[in-house]
């Protein structure tokens, strides 16, 4: 159960040796990343703005803008994935939860626009459904993208990665400025996901919530992933982490603070 | 109430826009050393002796002073009189009414044609970025866009009229018919061949900015979220691309009616096509005041038109404008 | 600082300053009127074919050259200025700038051809009143870039700071303007040419321009007209492919003068960081 996530493994994805290169700026983003996520498991990227984790989302589908040069083995259900059969991956089976409501076409409607990306039939009602299970109101199908306040926003995009049926849910950081009370409401559909037997990417700064979510938690610092360690090891004073970082991370926790000093 | 303090503040524009075209074009005319009896009169000036050049001076209302001369021509233009022609012997407005019929189904041809080939090939061209098919039409473009138009409706006429024998060689309609008699599918075979030298000419441009607006636009966030979504190629384009890519180019378009106008004045030149261009020409050749004068306050208003529509389509296309989220 | 000139631009500036230097040469030949050989087809002896006169349209051709290429060169240099002009005008406060805007619109507010043949008309046609109506319909898209570079300039920095030391606006536009803005005018002059040389070519077309004894592209393609249906090709064809080639050239000396001044501005920056 601990290591589920090794080479061995057939079903879900699996990333080895992801290298990011720019071409023009003639420098390395991310350096030699692998990791692995399996049916049902959610695991977490967690790092400061700039350790290269937001990269990561769109290195997987093969969407980086091309002064980015990407190598990588890359394996979904044990076949290699390569820029001629990504496409048919995109959406379908790996979707993308983006970061910003820019994402979506201002011109249109956003139940008009998430139809057109559904097939086969009774498309209104299986829409309706994961609308509703997001706890949105059937009137916002009406909305244009910018008429959405912030948590709309933050739903509608949940949706839009949902509405194709995925296997894997690349979430980037999708819980920007929720506060710690609302949290808990904020990741219930990620573990809705889980409960469906999806697998989730949780690319976050926000350690607290990827804690609560994550079945594993990847710990990302210059371009580089420094470890992957499952939520269990994060307890008491970190001693089972490996990393300083990450143990400083874990310890710079408010609650952790606390014990500490009452130590 | 803000839709109406919008179309207020564009009438006044134009109001204003049009005084000023009025006045320094009147001011420019009666600066000229051009004398408007001579030029009218022309050759036969000898024989007209000098009482009946001071009839016709009075009759013109050349004795006053210029002021008054600008007075109360503006006021008669306010009771849309703009004189009589001296040409067409009939009043101007009648003329222009006449020819700008011709001109608008010349125009409105090659203006639709252009659109549409121009939006089809820099889309193309957009999608291929930096392919073939890119190339060839960006080549095409910069050489159309160099090309002079008159040259190049010279040479349709010469493959398709003179070599061919397919199309008349000028006039809007058979000669020796009475106008009444014309058919519209006889007036449509004689603008075919003008309409097509606009239409290609117009192209270019349209394509080049397509093109251009469509790479920017494919750089946007929404679309590359479209093809997270698995959307490529000609989809792609035409759930997200297209709207936002025929936008700015049919505003544009809509924009440049003063370019359209030029192009028709040559085109109908070549082909012989009675329209308002071949009549500017002629009210300028022939000293036509009244007529030229007519003629460029008509086009100040079609530029006006042009630009206006160019505006007002943002704000009726856009949702972020219709619902009032953004400044009209 | 050695500043990089590709072949490309050379090429295409050498091009031109051939075919100017032999026009002028060769404007003053009388052409000889042969009418044995009167409307005849391109040949080995006469590559463009000859006229209804049995003159060499070749020589024909090349002479109209001389002509608008010089009314070209003229109206790009005046209309350049006029448009650095309104620029820096504006720039100066806002109520110049609002005068400049409207001097802009009201220009565009005429289909540009009107424009031209009603000046050219009032001012009594000719090289004077062609040349005049051509500088004065020129400058309108280039003074709008520029309008906005003073803009931006206006509000930078450094430009603040030199306003906090006393200098004066004159002192400013020359100490930093112009330096700014030269890349800009150049591109700007280049691009006028071939709009100005397609204008005169159209306007005397039309009849309002150069008269007829005048050696013009323009008139050699309106007097094409009258032989168009006789079937002699050659009088229009290779004229306006003359005339097209050298348009061409000169779009194309832009791009490249564009190209080589956003190479040497890199090269700058790289070097000052």
């Amino acid at each position: 159960m601990l290591w589920k996530g090794t080479i061995g493994m057939t079903q879900g994805l699996i990333i080895k040796n992801l290298s990011l290169y720019h071409k023009y700026e003639k420098m390395t983003l991310v350096n030699n990343v692998s990791l692995s996520i399996a049916p049902s498991e959610i695991v977490a990227v967690v790092g400061a703005s700039g350790s290269g984790k937001s990269l990561l989302a769109h290195s997987i589908l093969h969407l980086l803008p091309e002064e980015i040069e990407q190598n990588c083995e890359m394996l979904w259900n044990g076949e290699t994935v390569n820029q001629h059969n990504i496409p048919q991956l995109r959406g379908k089976k790996i979707a993308l939860i983006p970061q910003t409501i820019d994402a979506l076409d201002p011109f249109l409607k956003v139940g008009k626009y998430l139809l057109t990306l559904m097939k086969g039939k009774n498309k209104q009602h299986r829409l309706h459904k994961i609308w509703s299970s997001l706890g949105l109101d059937i009137d916002w199908l009406a909305y244009f993208p910018f008429e959405l306040s912030g948590g709309m926003a933050r739903r509608v995009l949940i949706a839009s990665a949902l509405v194709q049926n995925p296997n894997l849910i690349l979430a980037d950081e999708p819980t920007p400025g929720v506060d710690a009370d609302t949290l808990s409401g904020v990741l219930a559909p990620f573990n809705q996901m889980k409960q469906e037997g999806k697998s989730v990417l949780f690319i976050t700064h926000d350690f607290f919530a990827a804690l609560k979510v994550a079945d594993r938690i990847a710990v990302m610092d210059n371009g580089e992933i420094i470890e992957v360690s499952p939520v269990s090891f994060f307890a008491g004073d970190g001693e089972k982490l490996k990393h300083t970082y990450t143990k400083a991370l874990w310890q710079a926790l408010p609650q952790n603070c606390f014990v500490n000093n009452w130590r | 109430m803000q839709i109406l303090s919008f179309l207020l503040k564009k009438l006044t524009y134009l109001v204003i826009l049009l005084f000023v075209v009025a006045l320094i074009t009147f001011l420019l005319v009666s600066l000229s050393p051009i004398d408007p009896i001579r030029a009218y009169i022309g050759a036969d000036m000898l024989q007209v002796s000098p009482e009946q050049k001071e009839q016709i001076e009075i009759y013109w209302g050349l004795k006053e002073s210029k002021p008054e001369q600008f007075i109360s021509w503006i006021t008669s233009l306010l009771k849309a009189d703009f004189g009589t022609s001296l040409i067409y012997r009939a009043p101007v407005s009648e003329v222009i009414a006449d020819k700008f019929f011709a001109s608008l189904l010349l125009m409105g041809i090659a203006w639709i044609l252009s659109l549409v080939g121009g939006i089809v090939l820099g889309s193309i061209a957009g999608m291929r970025q930096n392919g073939l098919l890119d190339r060839i039409i960006q080549l095409y473009s910069y050489v159309l866009v160099s090309t002079p138009g008159f040259w190049f409706g010279l040479l349709l006429l010469m493959i398709f009229a003179v070599g061919l024998g397919i199309f008349p060689i000028g006039l809007a309609s058979p000669i020796g018919m009475l106008e009444g008699n014309v058919s519209f599918l006889d007036r449509l075979y004689h603008v075919i061949l003008p309409a097509l030298t606009l239409s290609i000419l117009g192209t270019a441009n349209i394509a080049l900015h397509t093109r251009e607006k469509l790479i920017e636009i494919l750089k946007s966030p929404f679309i590359l979220q479209a093809k997270a979504q698995g959307l490529k190629g000609f989809s792609l384009y035409k759930r997200h691309a297209f709207r936002h890519t025929i936008l700015p180019a049919i505003s544009l378009h809509f924009a440049s009616f003063g370019e359209l106008f030029g192009g028709a004045i040559l085109a109908e030149q070549v082909f012989s096509y009675p329209g308002l261009g071949q009549a500017v020409v002629d009210a300028g050749l022939g000293g036509d005041v009244p007529l030229l004068l007519g003629i460029v306050i008509i086009s100040a208003g079609f530029v006006f038109v042009g630009n206006f529509l160019a505006d007002v389509l943002y704000k009726i296309i856009d949702p972020r404008f219709r619902k009032g989220l953004m400044k009209l | 600082m050695k500043k990089w000139i590709p072949i490309k631009l050379i090429v295409p500036i050498l091009l031109i300053l051939v075919l100017y230097i032999v026009a002028i040469i060769i404007e003053q030949k009388e052409l000889a009127i042969d009418l044995n050989q009167k409307n005849t087809a391109p040949s080995l002896t006469h590559l463009f074919g000859t006229d209804w006169l049995g003159r060499d349209m070749l020589i024909r051709t090349w002479q109209g050259l001389s002509v608008s290429l010089t009314i070209g060169i003229v109206t790009a240099f005046c209309s350049t200025i006029i448009a650095l002009l309104m620029a820096v005008v504006a720039g100066a406060n806002k109520k110049f700038d609002r005068i400049v805007r409207w001097m802009i619109d009201l220009f565009l507010s005429l289909p540009h051809l009107v424009t031209l043949l009603l000046i050219t008309f009032t001012l009594g046609g000719g090289v004077k009143g062609l040349m005049i109506g051509l500088i004065v319909t020129h400058w309108t898209s280039l003074a709008r870039v520029l309008r906005v570079e003073v803009f931006q300039l206006n509000n930078s920095e450094f430009i603040q700071a030199s306003r906090q030391f006393g200098k004066n606006y004159i002192w400013i536009v020359w100490h930093h303007f112009l330096p700014h803005l030269y890349p800009q005018i150049i591109i700007g002059a280049i691009l006028i040419f071939p709009h100005a040389i397609l204008h005169e070519a159209a306007v005397t077309f039309l009849g309002f321009g150069l008269s007829t004894d005048q050696p013009a592209i323009g008139i050699i393609l309106s007097e094409s007209m009258s032989y168009l249906s006789a079937g002699y090709w050659w009088l229009a064809f290779f004229p306006g492919l003359f005339l097209l080639s050298i348009t061409l050239t000169f779009q194309y000396m832009g791009k490249q003068v564009h190209r080589v001044m956003e190479r040497n501005d890199r090269y700058d920056s790289g070097v000052n960081n």
